[in-house]
């Protein structure tokens, strides 16, 4: 119909126009934005005083640092997948969230991982443990998940 | 039925659902980053294009709610909302049957979570969107007048 195709198109002017103007406008395209580096980074990630808006996305060698500095990791796929094979030492996520105050507090850190790739389940974990419901200050996402992990032929279980 | 198709009825659906639109608009205008997150949570969308949504609906939703209110192409605001409403009612039905426990990010930081009294609204909003679609009469419409 005209109608909303006129208000459709006006509102895609000023919205996109808008986002182009502002100072915090989003980039149209998400890119997942991913921390590199080695040692000295994850030292600074994992330093107490580093405060964490939102979970970061590590790559693999931040991972394995963390790992060897034994971090808690986070298995955010089902348990049938767990099953079959996860980081070692990783734990499943449990069901309601605030389970995961069993093996680490709100301050320390947590990664949290899932099957890479498209997978989201480690994102909206992470996202959730930092939400208002849990309150946990440092989560980061691997984002190469189990099959990076593997590939790399760190321990799996 | 009749009071349904009462001018005066109609005028107030349109001014109700357009206040309702206008104020989901404001706070997603103003906090894109928060609203691209909550549709990130519906697990609907590939990530990737969250923000295309995040960006261009809210400006539906303000445009739509100040055109019901003003009585300007009252027909396509009308419809649009009706066409939002099958969307959002999509979207929260989904969730709600995955049983995900997730921020309706219906309107500003009111902190609900989705469940079956957000979709039965969002149902009762779209029955007001179709009652306007399909008036007899018109009242205080300011453009298109007739037609």
């Amino acid at each position: 119909m005209g109608q909303s195709a006129i208000i459709l198109a006006v509102s895609f002017v000023f919205s996109f126009g808008f986002n182009m103007v502002r100072d915090d406008g989003l980039p149209l395209i998400a890119t997942k934005q991913i921390i590199e580096g080695g040692q000295s980074t994850a030292d600074s990630l994992l330093a107490e005083t580093t405060l964490l808006f939102q979970p970061v996305m590590i790559d693999l060698a931040i991972a394995k640092s963390f790992y060897d500095r034994g971090v808690l990791f986070i298995d955010a796929r089902d348990d049938k997948e767990f099953r079959e094979g996860h980081i070692a030492g990783s734990k499943l996520a449990p069901a309601n969230p605030g389970e995961i105050l069993r093996w680490a507090t709100e301050d320390d850190p947590v990664v949290t991982y899932c099957s890479g790739g498209e997978c989201d389940l480690s994102m909206n974990l992470a996202n959730e443990l930092m939400g208002e419901d849990w309150g946990f200050a440092r989560v980061f996402v691997f984002d190469g998940g189990l099959p990076q992990w593997i590939e790399a032929g760190y321990p799996v279980e | 039925m009749s009071l349904l198709k009462n001018r005066w009825v109609i005028l107030g659906l349109r001014i109700f659902l357009g206040i309702v639109f206008l104020y989901a608009s404001f706070e997603k205008i103003r906090d894109p980053v928060s609203f691209s997150g909550n549709i990130q949570n519906y697990q609907m969308l590939p990530y990737g294009i969250t923000n295309l949504f995040s960006i261009f609906l809210p400006w539906v939703e303000l445009y739509v709610g100040a055109c019901l209110i003003l009585g300007v192409f009252v027909d396509g605001a009308a419809l649009l909302s009706a066409g939002m409403l099958v969307m959002f009612i999509i979207a929260l039905g989904q969730a709600v049957a995955r049983g995900l426990d997730i921020e309706c990010g219906c309107f500003s930081q009111e902190g609900s979570l989705v469940g079956l009294d957000i979709l039965a609204r969002d149902i009762v909003w779209l029955a007001m969107s179709v009652l306007i679609v399909r008036r007899e009469e018109k009242m205080f419409e300011m453009f298109p007048k007739s037609g």
